[in-house]
C-alpha cells in the first residue's frame, strides 16, 4: 500500500510534466502535421533559463521564494515562447511549401543547434536548482507522507492543463486553432489567418514546455544540457499514446505514461524505467497507431 | 463587381487555367460549368486566395485582391462553400456556423441575428445545432457549408458543386435556397456539373474546358445552344 500510494502520486507528478511537454508536440502536429523535433530542446532551454533566474540571478533573494517561482515561471514561458516563435520563423515557415523531408531535416538541425547552444552557454556539466526551493515538507495522505513538492508539481500541471483546455474549447482563438487542425484550407475560407494560428501554436507549445523544464529543475533539483532528448522522447510517446494531434489525449497520455513508469520502476526494476517508455511507444505504434483516442502517425513522420 | 483578367494558374508544371477572363456584376447569379478537371474549383480557390495565379489580376469592387491573403479576402466580403463541403466534422453545427462568422466577432448581436436567419432558412440545422457536424447527412452538410459561408455576411458567395452526391429532391431544395439567397441581394457564383439545373437558375454562364474559357453568355442562350446541349445537357 505504501509503495502504491507513493508511486501513484509520483507517477502523476512526473506524468503531469510529460503531459505539459506532450501538448507542444501534439498542438504543432495538429496544425502542421509535423513533429517539432526541437521541442524537447526548448524544454531544456526553459530549465536553463529558470536556472539562470533562480540561481545565477538569485531571484528569491529579492522577492521571496513564492514570488520568485511565479516570476521565474512567467519569464521562462515568455522566453521559451519567443524561442518557439523564432524557431518557426527561421526553421519551418520558409519550408512551408517544400516536401515533408526538408521540414524533418530542418527540425533535426534546429534540435542540434539548441542542444549545442545550451551547452556553450551553460556548460556540459549538471546544474543544480536551489535546494529546498519548495519547503522540504510532507503532507499526510492515506497514512502516507507525500512530499509537498510532488503535490505542487501535480497541481500546477493540472491547473495549466485545465486553462489550456478551456482556452482551446471555449474561446474564439481556441476554436480557430481547432479548425486549422481539422482542415487548414477550410479554416482559411472562414477568414482565419492560419499563418498566425501556426505562429501562436509555436508560442504556446514551447511556453508550456519551458515551464515543464522549470518544474523538472524544481522537482529533481538537477538539469543537464541533453535532458531534452529523454524528456522529449517520453513526452512524444505520451502524445502518441493519446493520439497525436489530440489535446486531451496528450494530457491523458502524459499522466498514463508517468504512472506506467512509476509502477514499472517500483514493481519490476528501476533500471527498466526508461526502457518501459520505449516498449510502450513501440507497442502503441504497432498495435494502435491511432493512439487510445484517435489520429494516425506512422506514415506521417 | 468581380473581374478576373487573364488569369493563369498552374500546379507545378501542369497548367490548370489559361488566360481566364470573367466578369460578374452586382446582384448576378453566374454559373461556371465544365467537366471534371476543367478548372472550376481552381477558379474559385484563386478568387478566395488559396491558390495564387501566375499571371493576370483579380479586382473586387475596385480593390485588387489577387495579392491579398485569404482572410483579408473574406473580410472584403467573399466567402466560399467549397467542393466536398468540408465542414469541421468533430465540431458541432453551431460551432461550424460561428466559425463562419470568425471575421465578424466584433459584432456579436449581428452574428446572433445572422444565426437565426440561417436557422430559418435551414430548420434542419437548428434541430441539429448541438450535433457533431460529421454525423449529418450529405444534404445537411451542404446546408451547413452554405450557411457557414453566409455567416460572414458576404457580398459575393462562391458555391462549388453544391449538388454533388445528393438526391434529386434535396438538390432541388438547395437550388431553390440558392435562388433565394441571390434574391436577398447576395451575388453568387455557382460552379456545377449539373449543367441543366444550373443554367435554369443562373443569369449568365461560363463554360470551361481543360483550363480554357470555351463559351460565355446569358444562361438561356447556352440552354438553347446545340453544342452545349450535346456536350453538357445530354441531348442528342
Ligand atoms: N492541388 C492540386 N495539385 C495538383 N494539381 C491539381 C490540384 N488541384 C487541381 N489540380 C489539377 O488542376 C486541374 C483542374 O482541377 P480543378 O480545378 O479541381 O477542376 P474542376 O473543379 O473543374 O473539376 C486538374 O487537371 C487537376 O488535376
Ligand atoms: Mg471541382
Amino acid at each position: 500500500m505504501e509503495v502504491f500510494i507513493q508511486q501513484t502520486t509520483n507517477g502523476l507528478a512526473v506524468g503531469g510534466i510529460y503531459a505539459l511537454i506532450a501538448l507542444g508536440y501534439t498542438m504543432v502536429y495538429g496544425v502542421l502535421k509535423l513533429i517539432n523535433f526541437a521541442h524537447g530542446d526548448l524544454f531544456a532551454l526553459g530549465a536553463y533559463l529558470g536556472f539562470t533566474l533562480l540561481v545565477s540571478f538569485g531571484l528569491a533573494g529579492y522577492v521571496g521564494m513564492v514570488s520568485a517561482i511565479l516570476i521565474c515561471s512567467l519569464m521562462v514561458m515568455v522566453f521559451s515562447g519567443l524561442a518557439g516563435y523564432l524557431l518557426e520563423r527561421v526553421a519551418y515557415r520558409p519550408l512551408r511549401n517544400s516536401d515533408r523531408i526538408s521540414a524533418v531535416v530542418s527540425a533535426l538541425g534546429a534540435s542540434i543547434f539548441f542542444q549545442n547552444a545550451i551547452m556553450l552557454v551553460w556548460g556540459a556539466q549538471y546544474r543544480s536548482y536551489p535546494a529546498g526551493i519548495i519547503p522540504n515538507l510532507t503532507i499526510s495522505f492515506a497514512g502516507q507522507n507525500i512530499p509537498l513538492i510532488r503535490i505542487f508539481v501535480l497541481v500546477a500541471s493540472v491547473v495549466i492543463m485545465l486553462i489550456l483546455y478551456f482556452f482551446i474549447n471555449r474561446t474564439r482563438i481556441g476554436m480557430a486553432i481547432r479548425a486549422s487542425a481539422i482542415d487548414q484550407g477550410a479554416a482559411r475560407l472562414m477568414g482565419i489567418d492560419v499563418r498566425s494560428v501556426i505562429a501562436l501554436v509555436f508560442i504556446i507549445g514551447p511556453a508550456l514546455g519551458g515551464l515543464a523544464g522549470v518544474m523538472v529543475g524544481i522537482y529533481y533539483g538537477q538539469i543537464n544540457f541533453n535532458m531534452g532528448q529523454m524528456y522529449g522522447l517520453k513526452a512524444f510517446t505520451a502524445a502518441i499514446i493519446g493520439g497525436i494531434g489530440n489535446i486531451p489525449g496528450a494530457m491523458l497520455g502524459g499522466l498514463l505514461l508517468g504512472l506506467v513508469e512509476a509502477f514499472g520502476a517500483a514493481y519490476i526494476s528501476l533500471a527498466w524505467r526508461d526502457a518501459i517508455t520505449f516498449i510502450v511507444l513501440i507497442l502503441i505504434l504497432v498495435v494502435r497507431p491511432t493512439g487510445i483516442l484517435r489520429e494516425r502517425v506512422a506514415e506521417k513522420l | 463587381m468581380l473581374e478576373l483578367k487573364d488569369i493563369s494558374v498552374s500546379y507545378g508544371p501542369v497548367g490548370a487555367l489559361h488566360n481566364l477572363t470573367i466578369n460578374v456584376a452586382p446582384g448576378e447569379l453566374v454559373t461556371i460549368l465544365g467537366a471534371n478537371g476543367a478548372g472550376k474549383s481552381t477558379t474559385l480557390m484563386t478568387i478566395s486566395g488559396l491558390v495564387r495565379p501566375q499571371s493576370g489580376s483579380i479586382h473586387f469592387s475596385g480593390t485588387r485582391i489577387d495579392t491579398l491573403r485569404s482572410h483579408e479576402i473574406v473580410k472584403l466580403g467573399i466567402t466560399q462553400a467549397p467542393e466536398g463541403r468540408r465542414v469541421f466534422g468533430p465540431l458541432t453545427v453551431r460551432e461550424n456556423l460561428l466559425l463562419g462568422a470568425f471575421t465578424r466577432s466584433g459584432h456579436p448581436r449581428e452574428v446572433e441575428k445572422r444565426l437565426d436567419w440561417i436557422f430559418t432558412m435551414f430548420p434542419r440545422l437548428k434541430e441539429r445545432k448541438d450535433q457533431m457536424s460529421g454525423t449529418l447527412s450529405g444534404g445537411e452538410q451542404q446546408m451547413l457549408a452554405i450557411g457557414r459561408a453566409l455567416m460572414a455576411e458576404p457580398r459575393l458567395l462562391l458555391l462549388d458543386e453544391p449538388s454533388l452526391g445528393l438526391a434529386p429532391l434535396i438538390v432541388k431544395s438547395i437550388f431553390k435556397t440558392i435562388k433565394d439567397i441571390n434574391q436577398a441581394g447576395v451575388t453568387v457564383i455557382l460552379v456545377e456539373q449539373n449543367a441543366k439545373a444550373a443554367l435554369k437558375l443562373a443569369d449568365r454562364a461560363y463554360v470551361l474546358e481543360v483550363g480554357h474559357l470555351r463559351m460565355e453568355g446569358p444562361a438561356q442562350d447556352l440552354l438553347d445552344d446545340p453544342m452545349v446541349q450535346k456536350t453538357y445537357l445530354g441531348v442528342s
